[in-house]
């Protein structure tokens, strides 16, 4: 595989991300793909290798997974959402345009980006993931909150990051049934580091309340694709999303939740496809 | 009415100089030292990473971002770079609020849920403390375009190579006061730095204690209340009723109002053995 794990020092700390080495086109458009939990930008690796060819792709890591001395003060989303700023302005200039791809909870980090650059964010697909704003609304859906059950869980003392790893060959065995580090290349994915991750929720929960009070309208183009098996996310309707969008679009997948690992050639299609269809409207 | 105003002037003028009684302005002037070359620096490096945090947030606002998102953003992107202690929390304020028209009190200063605007006029001001050194900015920008804003701040610029002047030419604070005050007034512009508490064109700097216990107290931190209290208040802040003497760090803020907006600078100006200078000696200015 022809990439490296690189890092950036920005604001005090040093960010990783993971780093092609094929040519940087400044004619190919930026993807920024924003991973969630358990996992690392690792997890992207598949439909990264779909790709590379026709897109510069940058594939940071989100919080303390892959970066323990990440201070803990760093884990609130508009913080994080900042370190993914900070990233694109430094690698690829303060006015660089770009579409961003986010699965689970990166979704939280780029609602924000819709906002913040608004004009240079040209898209943004969701891949079983929304704004922590509109999740925080779908959790008033009965079946919504019955698949978030795990989210007062992890928030209990005795889920914290060392417990969950001790038994974390256990959780693995229950993921791996939604399709879970499914992926070969995935070896290199540090299984056990990547439940760290679990104090983004405890940290992302504790401003839901906040998100609720929020009433914003995006008009950045938007893709969710859902997968038909997600245990995690209940599929919205099109109205659920209305208050939030001007313009977005629904597909619906089968699958489980970790669609982006099984079926590669379908997502970059899609993506593909969406990629160019907003980025001609936006023009 | 006006008798109380002129009893509250006069005390305002007696309490200013409260350095120069037998005992107590002793102790106070006790708590003031004159600052080395290395404590400049401390302040030096806060004020650079102020300005370098208002300029980085100025370059992320967009319509539709409130006052309350961007003071929080200016105060994370501090925290990120180590700040612990504020000596205020920053304010943000977006078009007509930069010259705070509808304002009825002081609680109406703090950020709110204002959104920006295209082509408004912005301030952001921020006190961060880093490794006990405060420093206290003010930074005027735009989103978008207006040729009143650009206008206004070519005639701030020209503020800030006049002021170090004022403070050689041995006046007191009253005087250095009335002489931007006037000056304002004859370019057309209005004095909002009068609407501050105390209606200060600025006030003193000095180390603070930082990184034990938190600010607490918003906006303004109890170390600042403490910096300034305990050296004795009114002689710290830069009125129309001082006139004790200059020497020391001020953080000096004019703030001139325009018709429907206002711009401000704010930075440290290190004045001793009748000298003035900036401790950065070039200012921040939106291009």
């Amino acid at each position: 595989m022809d990439y490296v794990k690189k890092w950036l020092q920005l604001r005090n700390v040093s960010i990783p991300y993971i780093h092609f080495n094929q040519q940087q086109d400044p004619a190919r458009p930026l993807l920024v793909l924003l991973h969630g939990f358990p996992d690392d930008a690792s997890a992207w690796l598949p439909l990264a290798e779909k790709l590379k060819d026709k897109f510069n792709l940058l594939i940071p890591y989100i919080g303390r997974v892959g970066n323990p001395k990440l201070p803990k003060s760093r884990l609130k989303v508009s913080r994080l959402t900042m370190d993914v700023i900070d990233l694109v302005n430094s690698l690829y200039g303060n006015e660089s345009h770009f579409f961003v791809i986010a699965h689970d909870l990166g979704g939280a980090i780029a609602r924000e980006l819709e906002f913040l650059l608004s004009g240079r964010v040209r898209g943004v697909s969701y891949i079983n993931s929304m704004g922590m704003d509109v999740f925080s609304h779908r959790l008033k859906d009965r079946a919504q909150l019955k698949k978030s059950y795990y989210m007062i869980l992890f928030q209990m003392p005795f889920f914290n990051p060392s417990v969950v790893q001790r038994f974390h060959k256990r959780l693995e065995k229950r993921l791996s049934k939604f399709g879970w580090g499914e992926q070969p290349s995935l070896e290199i994915q540090d299984k056990k580091n990547v439940w760290q991750g679990i104090e983004l929720y405890r940290s992302f929960l504790k401003e839901l309340p906040g998100m609720f009070k929020q009433k914003r309208k995006s008009s950045v183009p938007c893709l969710f694709l859902f997968s038909t098996k997600d245990p995690f996310i209940n599929i919205p309707p099109q109205s659920a999303l209305d208050p939030y969008y001007n313009n977005f679009k629904i597909r619906v997948l089968e699958g489980g939740h970790w669609i982006q690992l099984k079926e590669t050639t379908i997502l970059a299609n899609l993506l593909e496809n969406f990629i160019y269809d907003s980025g001609k409207r936006s023009v | 009415m006006t008798a109380a105003k002129d009893l509250f002037n006069q005390f305002k003028i007696s309490a200013s100089k409260i350095q120069e009684l037998p005992l107590v302005g002793k102790l106070l002037k006790s708590r003031h030292k004159s600052y080395t070359e290395r404590d400049l620096d401390g302040f030096r490096a806060t004020q650079r990473l102020a300005y370098q945090a208002a300029k980085e947030i100025h370059r992320l606002l967009r319509p539709g971002i409130s006052e309350k998102k961007a003071a929080l953003m200016l105060k994370e992107y501090l925290q990120d770079y180590g700040v612990k202690v504020f000596l205020h929390e920053p304010f943000v304020w977006f078009g007509d609020r930069t010259r705070f028209d509808n304002c009825k009190n002081y609680l109406e200063y703090f950020p709110n849920k204002r959104t920006l605007l295209e082509n408004e006029p912005i301030i952001l001001d921020v006190a961060p403390v880093l490794d006990g050194y405060p420093a206290d900015i003010g930074y005027s920008c735009i989103y978008g375009e207006n040729a009143n804003f650009s206008k206004a701040v070519k005639d701030l610029k020209q503020y800030r190579d006049w002021l170090p002047e004022l403070f050689t030419q041995n006046l007191t604070g009253k005087e250095i006061y009335q002489e931007v005050e006037n000056r304002l007034q004859s370019e057309g512009y209005d004095n909002i730095h009068a609407k501050y508490p105390l209606g200060v064109l600025g006030h003193r700097m000095h180390p603070m204690i930082d990184g034990i216990v938190p600010g607490i107290l918003r906006p303004f931190s109890w170390q600042f209340y403490w910096s300034v209290l305990s050296r004795g208040a009114l002689s710290e802040t830069l009125g129309d009723f001082h006139s004790a003497q200059l020497d020391g760090l001020w953080a000096l803020e004019p703030h001139l109002g325009a018709e429907k907006f206002g711009v401000k600078f704010e930075e440290m100006l290190w004045v001793h053995s009748g000298k003035a200078e900036w401790i950065v000696s070039e200012g921040v200015f939106c291009e």
